[in-house]
This record gives structure tokens, C-alpha cells and sequence, in this order.
């Protein structure tokens, strides 16, 4: 039997400067798996880390690790923070909650932009990693697929995702209400990433001067000057760019800011205080939040892009209902495909152990009676295999009509200590093994942490 | 002194363009419910709401201005035809009109959503003001070509910093928007850029049309033959310097840039706060004139 177990934070639960402490770059989540993969044998796991949100998802058989407070300590130890920073900030779901969590997650209903697209890829790429990491399994992977299913699903049977506006579209209302004209204007990107490059497509639409691109690989920095007629220019010559940029998208993978305070207000003065319009969409942010107190600097994060998109389109329930019921019913799939696959072949092994025993015991009796008709033999057979069927349909069907994850679990987990069915059987693969009691605190917890 | 049909002929102005600022309240507040009904939401909404206040509104503003200058012609011929602008009454319709003309200019050709009411309850106020000192005698003077330059240059000047102190105040206030990152900002103002523009171009035309008011005035005191009498200037005369100073730091922005954006806008107005109360000064003067 496997558990399902998900920790994370969110932009509803943390601030940004909490989730970007906690984000993954690439390299930073190929180590993280590594790491999980040697703490953790035999566990699975997903880690789902954009710029709202760094969740860590797991499957693991019922008495194996990592359990929520190794989890936790895990978290806490590969990013260098404490566990009572990030308690507060933390929300932890087990089993079924872990499903709905995905399913809605993956359809956009628990974006801070409802019906955002990008995060369906995000949690594509997530699945892809830990398919390489190889710690992506039976039930990691089944889960995940049909999460991307069911919100592919969601994009083309509702409304949800159609005439939204985006972040960038937003920057771009933004840039026009601080410039004028921008045939006399110059746009630095700094990064050369997705996010930049759907920005640079729309403030392209404004025909800006100029189109600097710098980035720390230089060809990557001139393929997407190239895509969109620009110049590519050193990284190492930044503070120069900056005084030549009017506005500056900036969406690097570093760790820590590039563009601080002292750094800009240098950069301001050479600019001779001309208004700047800086647009931060890195994770960790790449711009030091002082950098938008100085005077005519206008300097905006993915949060306060996001938080002026999500206040837009407010008339969308109706689709975000549709979505949720889509969400609801795939996600009831999804349980009764994971409880089929845990309890079929235990209730399989349950039926088949007690005729057995019963055909046993039909045996012996008819060895003591040597006189009886091949009917009689038959009868008493029919007899044996009738009580086993009765005695088995009340526990059976209350497995089978019980809530699939949460619901169930107690059930197969006593079925199978009760009767034994963990013990090998001479010609049968050995199951799992049995001792440690099962842990019921975590039965349908949705949040145990904060 | 202004008639009573000229006064009601006022009201009736002034009525025009408090509906017509209220229409442009309305306009912003549809502007603002379409932009969060974006195209495909389930929001049932009229999207035509914003232009037909926004006809509304110009229609009002256009009908306010003409019936102004009707005024102000009505008004001078009936007065002193030789001598316009003779009388605070003019002087205050003038004023007001230049402003309300520069605000039907803009919205006409290239629209500044949110400039009627930063510009328009200068133009109310001068309105009241006319009504006011309308029912005053007029002030005299003495016919000279100094005094006709002072006069008409000081209120061209006083119309430039009035439309700087509006695009400044909207300038502050949708810088302070976009600061807060305010959802409204993208949708209500015109952009900083533009704003700054407009408040450095009415500056500096002002304060062209100011300094020659300005000079008009002392060569015009210069002639009085009782010099006594121009001590009792002097708290205008203090105020109008005051004025031309801060402005002079305002046009000095491009060497000075540290004091561009929102300092400058700022400077605006209270440049404009000292020249309204200059224009009280003259207008709270004895009425007997040099």
C-alpha cells in the first residue's frame, strides 16, 4: 500500500521573499532529487517549483519515509532555513487531498491568475525531471498524468483560459502609462528565459529604438536579440546597459540579486533621474526591492504583475465552475484507479486464501466420512464456499464502497493484519512487511503544520 | 459690473461642466469595470458605457466654453467694448476660458482621460470667483498700454501655470498610483511622460508671458504719478517674485535633473497656490486704481 504526501508553500501562504528562499533553480533541483533519491530509497518524488508556488511531492509504501516531519527537515536542510521560518508559511496534504490539490494546481484554479497556462507546463516539466532523476514511480507518475490530462481537459472545455490578459500584457500597460513614445526608448532584457522572451513579445508591439539583450551566455543573449532585431551586449558591461535602458525586463536564474540599491542609484545619476521602468520576473527576484524606493524608478515584481492580472477578468465563475467539476471527477478516477490497484488483488488474495481453507477443511471432514455420495460431497462444498462468500461480503463491500484513499486505507490495512494476507504463501511473491502501526494522525489531514 | 442674466448665464456654465465632470466620473468607472471583464468572461456589461459618457461629457465641456465666451463678449460689449478684459469679472471669464479651452483642445485631439478634474475645478473656481467680483464695481485704471500688456500677459501666464499645476497634480497623483501599483492607473491617467511634457511647455509659455506681465507692471507703476500708492502693491508684488522664482527653478529642471518627475510637478503647483493667491492680493485691493 502507498501514501501520498505533499508540502509546500504558495503565494497565498508565503510572501515572496519566503518562496524565493525556497525556489529550485534547474541545477538546484537535479541536486535536490540526488539527494532524495540517497535519503530516501524507494520513495518517489515530484518537486514543482515556479514563481508562486515550491511544493514537494511523494509516494511511498505505508511504513517507509520520508514522513512529513523528514520532509520538512529535508526541505529545511537543502535550502539552509530554519523549520520555524518556513512552519508558518508551510501547508502539508496526505492522500486524496494530495490528488486534489494536483488536479486543481495543474488546471490553473489555484493560480493567482486563474486560468494562467504556463502553469500546466511548469507541472509537465516537474514530472519530466523527476522522470530523469528516476524518482518519478508507480504512483508518482500515474498521478501526474492524469493531473496534465484532466487540465488539458480544462483548457479546451471551458473558458477559463481564453481572452486573459497576461503578465506581460500588463508590464506593457504599465510601460504606456509611464513613456509616451517609444520609437526613442531602449529596452535591456536581462536573461534571455521563456518569461523574457514573451515579455520582449509585447512590448515589441510599442516599435520601442532600442533592444539591448545581455545574458550571462552570450549566444543565448544573441539568439533572442536576434528573434526580435536587437543587440546583444556584454553582461559583464551591466551598470552601462542599465543607464542606457528606459525599461529593463529582468528574468535571470541567479541566486541573488544582480541589480542592487547602490548599484542603481550610480545608474540613476548617469541617467540624469530619467523616469526607468524595471520589470522583475525572476525567482529569486534579481532587483533589490530598495532599488523601487528611489525617486522616478518604477520597479515591479511578478507578484504586483500577477496581483493587477488576477483583479482583472472577475467575471469568470461560471468557467471556473465547469473547471472545478472537471477537476472533481477526474480526480474521483484517479482514487478509484489507485484503490482498485491496491485492494483488487488483496481482496483477490482474501477470497482465494479463505476457499482455500474452506475446500481444506471440506477435505478433512470428508476423509472421516468415507460413505458419502459424490452429491453429498458436492453439497458440502457448495456449502463451504457459501459461507466464505458470506462471511467476506460485508467487509468486502465496505472496502469497495468505502472513500477510495482515505477512507479505504484503514480498512486494507486491517484486512491485511487481521487475515494474515502479508504473510508469503508458498509460490507467492513476498508482500510488504508487517510491524510498525499504521499512522493514523495522517488519515485525511489537510494541513498539519501551520 | 456683471448683469443678472450675465450671472445666470453663469450658473447656467457652470452647471454645464459639474455634468459634464460627473460624466467623466462615470466614463472612468466603465472604463475601469471593462478593463476587468476582459474580452471572453461571462460579464454581461455594455461596452459602449465609456464612449457615450465620454460624448457626453466633450458635448458639455464644448457647450460651457461657447457659452463663456458669449459671456465674455456679452459682458465687454456691455461694459466697455474699447477695453476688454477692463474688470475682474472679464478677467476671471478670461481666465477661465483659455483653461477650459485648453482642456476641450486635449480631450478633442488626443484625450488625457482624467484631465477634467484636475483642470476643471480651477475653471469652477474661477467661475465663482467671477461671480463673486461681478457684483463688485470694476477696479479703474489708467488707459495705458502698460497696463493692457500687464493685465492680458499676467493672465495668459497665470492660464500656463494653471494647466502645469493640473498636469502636475495629475502627475503626482498617477505617479503615487503606479508606486502603490494600482489597478486604476492603468486605465484613468495619460502617462507620466506626457504629463511632464505638458507641465514644462505650459511653464514655460507661462513664464514667458508672466515675466513680460511682470515687467509691463513696473514700467506701468513707473508712470503713476503717485508713487505713494504703490506700497500698497507690495504683498502682490512679493507674491507675484515669489511666483516668478519658483518657476524659474521649475524651467531649470534639465540642469538641475534631480528635481525632475515628481519634485517639479510638485513645484507646479505650488507655484500656481502663490500666483492664485497674488490674483486675491490685486482682487482684495482698494478699488480706486492708479
Amino acid at each position: 500500500m502507498q501514501r501520498l504526501l505533499m508540502m509546500g508553500l504558495n503565494h497565498v501562504t508565503a510572501p515572496l521573499a519566503v518562496r524565493e528562499r525556497c525556489a529550485f533553480t534547474p541545477t538546484r533541483l537535479r541536486e535536490a532529487m540526488a539527494q532524495f533519491k540517497q535519503s530516501f530509497a524507494g520513495a518517489e518524488l515530484v518537486i514543482l517549483s515556479t514563481c508562486n508556488r515550491v511544493e514537494l511531492y511523494t509516494a511511498r509504501p505505508v511504513h517507509a519515509h520520508p514522513r512529513r516531519e523528514e520532509l520538512l527537515a529535508f526541505l529545511c536542510k537543502f535550502h539552509g532555513v530554519e523549520a520555524e521560518v518556513l512552519k508558518p508559511h508551510l501547508y502539508l496534504k496526505m492522500n486524496r487531498a494530495v490528488a486534489d490539490h494536483l488536479f486543481t494546481v495543474a488546471a490553473s484554479l489555484d493560480s493567482m491568475v486563474v486560468g494562467e497556462t504556463q502553469i500546466l507546463g511548469q507541472v509537465r516539466d516537474a514530472c519530466e525531471m523527476a522522470g530523469e532523476a528516476q524518482t518519478l514511480g508507480a504512483l508518482l507518475n500515474p498521478l501526474f498524468q492524469r493531473a496534465i490530462a484532466a487540465a488539458r481537459e480544462v483548457q479546451s472545455q471551458t473558458h477559463l483560459s481564453e481572452g486573459r490578459r497576461s503578465i506581460a500584457s500588463i508590464a506593457v500597460d504599465y510601460a504606456q502609462r509611464i513613456f509616451d513614445r517609444f520609437d526613442d526608448k531602449t529596452v535591456l532584457s536581462i536573461g534571455a528565459g521563456k518569461m523574457s522572451r514573451l515579455v520582449l513579445t509585447h512590448l515589441a508591439e510599442l516599435q520601442v529604438g532600442k533592444l539591448l539583450v545581455t545574458n550571462r551566455d552570450i549566444e543565448k543573449a544573441t539568439a533572442l536579440a536576434e528573434q526580435f532585431g536587437g543587440q546583444a551586449v556584454a553582461f559583464d558591461q551591466l551598470p552601462a546597459h542599465l543607464a542606457a535602458a528606459d525599461i529593463v525586463v529582468s528574468g535571470t536564474a541567479s541566486a541573488e540579486p544582480i541589480i542592487t540599491r547602490k548599484l542603481f542609484e550610480g545608474v540613476l545619476h548617469q541617467r540624469r533621474y530619467r523616469p526607468v521602468f524595471l520589470i522583475d520576473i525572476a525567482l529569486p527576484r534579481d532587483i533589490e526591492q530598495a532599488v523601487g524606493e528611489l525617486e522616478n524608478v518604477y520597479l515591479y515584481n511578478i507578484d504586483d504583475l500577477q496581483t493587477v492580472v488576477a483583479a482583472t477578468n472577475t467575471g469568470r465563475q461560471a468557467a471556473a465552475e465547469a473547471a472545478k467539476q472537471i477537476v472533481i471527477g477526474r480526480v474521483d478516477e484517479f482514487v478509484v484507479w489507485h484503490h482498485t490497484r491496491e485492494a483488487g488483488p488483496l481482496i483477490e488474495k482474501l477470497y482465494g486464501r479463505s476457499h482455500e481453507l474452506a475446500r481444506e477443511e471440506v477435505r478433512r471432514t470428508l476423509s472421516k466420512l468415507p460413505n458419502t455420495t459424490d452429491a453429498e460431497r458436492a453439497h458440502l462444498e457448495e456449502l463451504a464456499r457459501r459461507i466464505v462468500n458470506k462471511l467476506l461480503n460485508d467487509p468486502v463491500q465496505a472496502i469497495r464502497s468505502s472513500n477510495a484513499m482515505d477512507g479505504a486505507s484503514p480498512y486494507l490495512h486491517a484486512m491485511t493484519r487481521l487475515f494474515r494476507l502479508d504473510r508469503p504463501v508458498p509460490g507467492e511473491a513476498p508482500g510488504e512487511a508487517p510491524g510498525k502501526p499504521a499512522e493514523t494522525p495522517e488519515i485525511g489531514e489537510e494541513s498539519g503544520l501551520r | 459690473m456683471a448683469s443678472v442674466a450675465q450671472i445666470g448665464l453663469l450658473v447656467l456654465i457652470l452647471v454645464a461642466y459639474v455634468v459634464g465632470g460627473a460624466m467623466t466620473v462615470v466614463r472612468a468607472r466603465a472604463s475601469l469595470r471593462q478593463l476587468k471583464d476582459a474580452p471572453g468572461t461571462d460579464a454581461v456589461g455594455s461596452r459602449r458605457a465609456p464612449a457615450r459618457a465620454n460624448r457626453i461629457s466633450l458635448t458639455l465641456l464644448s457647450l460651457g466654453l461657447a457659452m463663456s465666451v458669449i459671456l465674455l463678449v456679452w459682458h465687454s460689449w456691455s461694459s466697455n467694448p474699447q477695453q476688454p478684459l477692463q474688470d475682474s469679472f472679464s478677467a476671471m471669464l478670461g481666465l477661465a476660458i483659455l483653461l477650459a479651452g485648453f482642456v476641450t483642445y486635449i480631450q478633442w485631439t488626443r484625450p488625457i482621460a482624467a484631465l477634467e478634474w484636475f483642470a476643471m475645478p480651477i475653471v469652477i473656481m474661477l467661475l465663482l470667483m467671477a461671480g463673486h467680483f461681478g457684483e463688485a464695481a470694476p477696479q479703474t485704471y489708467v488707459p495705458s498700454a502698460y497696463s493692457l500688456v500687464h493685465r492680458g500677459a499676467t493672465l495668459l501666464g497665470a492660464v500656463g501655470f494653471a494647466i502645469a499645476a493640473a498636469c502636475g497634480a495629475m502627475y503626482v497623483r498617477s505617479a503615487r498610483s503606479l508606486r502603490a501599483k494600482r489597478l486604476e492607473v492603468v486605465s484613468t491617467f495619460g502617462s507620466l511622460e506626457r504629463l511632464e511634457h505638458l507641465t514644462h511647455g505650459a511653464v514655460t509659455l507661462g513664464f514667458a508671458f508672466f515675466t513680460v506681465g511682470c515687467l509691463a507692471g513696473i514700467a506701468w507703476a513707473s508712470q503713476l504719478h503717485d508713487k505713494t500708492r504703490l506700497g500698497q502693491h507690495w504683498f502682490s508684488v512679493l507674491l507675484a517674485s515669489m511666483v516668478w522664482l519658483v518657476y524659474a527653478v521649475v524651467l531649470h529642471t534639465p540642469i538641475t535633473p534631480r528635481l525632475r518627475g515628481r519634485r517639479n510637478a510638485l513645484l507646479s503647483i505650488a507655484g500656481f497656490i502663490l500666483m492664485l493667491a497674488a490674483i486675491f492680493a490685486v482682487l482684495l485691493m482698494p478699488q480706486k486704481g492708479g
